[in-house]
């Protein structure tokens, strides 16, 4: 099981605290579907993707990411449960959607450069450290139906 | 070969023209050394790297830092033949200093990171795009004369 510092118990709720919720899924979610473009595929139901600037302003992809930063919310919630948290997710992902996992990591990668850009000089390495555990054990939690 | 459209070009000189690499450099080369801590054994000779404040008040380390991101500046200025500039940086790092590449892509992401704190919104999905794929073209090639 994963095991929490007390110092990275509170450097995750740090940052849930300092962070902007209605920007951060929603950015992230957009510059995964920019930087990495082969993730549209994924996402076809949800109209124009066919620049940065329709990906930007596209009202689904700032939906879903609000809805992807309520997953992180819960995990954040149940720290010490996460696997469990995230089994029906890990399920429907692998099951239904057919989400390539190499695609979690991804999105972690720009959920962290949004907060990195939101926190500045606060997103300290203590804290990037404390984060990137976060999300690993995350994304971990959601590949473990897969198999 | 690599091909730069115009609008990454500009990207890229835009992140460049925006950094301190005297600041950006060793702060980068910090976070690696505390996010990844094995990363610490290529740096024997650095002194104390046992804590973060030590590894953040290591002079060794943000002078070399500061060496890291002046190499770095060696492929913004030759986009068009970044294999050739790091062939003898690719060499000395495998056959001198035998650093396994896969810690490049993670100085790399922690070079990312450190710019979207300062850069903020500056560094916008388009400009993040353009500045991870340099990174990958030169931890490609630094990984080159490994094999």
């Amino acid at each position: 099981m994963v095991q929490w510092t007390d110092a990275e118990r509170a450097a995750i709720a740090d940052i849930f605290g300092k962070i902007d919720r209605d920007v951060v899924g929603p950015n992230a979610l957009a510059r995964c579907l920019i930087v990495y473009p082969w993730t549209r595929r994924y996402f076809g139901g949800f109209g124009n993707l066919y620049s940065a600037d329709a990906i930007l302003a596209n009202p689904k992809v700032a939906a879903h990411g609000k809805v992807v930063f309520g997953g992180l919310e819960k995990a954040v919630k149940n720290l010490d449960d996460i696997k469990i948290t995230f089994a029906p997710l890990s399920e429907l992902h692998s099951e239904k959607l057919n989400v390539d996992p190499d695609n979690f990591r991804l999105l972690a990668d720009c959920l962290t450069l949004v907060i990195a850009g939101q926190m500045r000089a606060a997103f300290t390495p203590e804290v990037q450290a404390a984060w990137q555990k976060f999300l690993a054990v995350v994304v971990s939690a959601l590949c473990r139906q897969y198999y | 070969m690599v091909e730069w459209t115009e609008a990454e070009r500009r990207a890229i000189e835009s992140v460049w023209e925006k950094i301190d690499i005297n600041v950006i450099g060793p702060q980068a080369l910090e976070s690696v050394l505390i996010v990844y801590p094995w990363t610490q054994r290529y740096f024997g000779v650095f002194g104390n790297l046992s804590s973060v404040s030590a590894i953040t008040g290591n002079p060794k380390v943000a002078a070399h830092g500061k060496t890291v991101l002046k190499a770095l500046g060696s492929g913004v200025k030759n986009l068009d033949d970044i294999k050739s500039t790091y062939a003898k940086l690719s060499e000395l790092h495998s056959e001198k200093l035998n650093v396994d590449p896969d810690n490049f892509r993670l100085l790399a992401d922690c070079i990312t990171i450190v710019i979207s704190t300062k850069l903020a919104a500056a560094f916008s999905p388009d400009v993040q795009a353009a500045w991870q794929k340099f990174l990958d073209v030169v931890v490609s090639a630094l990984s080159r004369e490994y094999h």
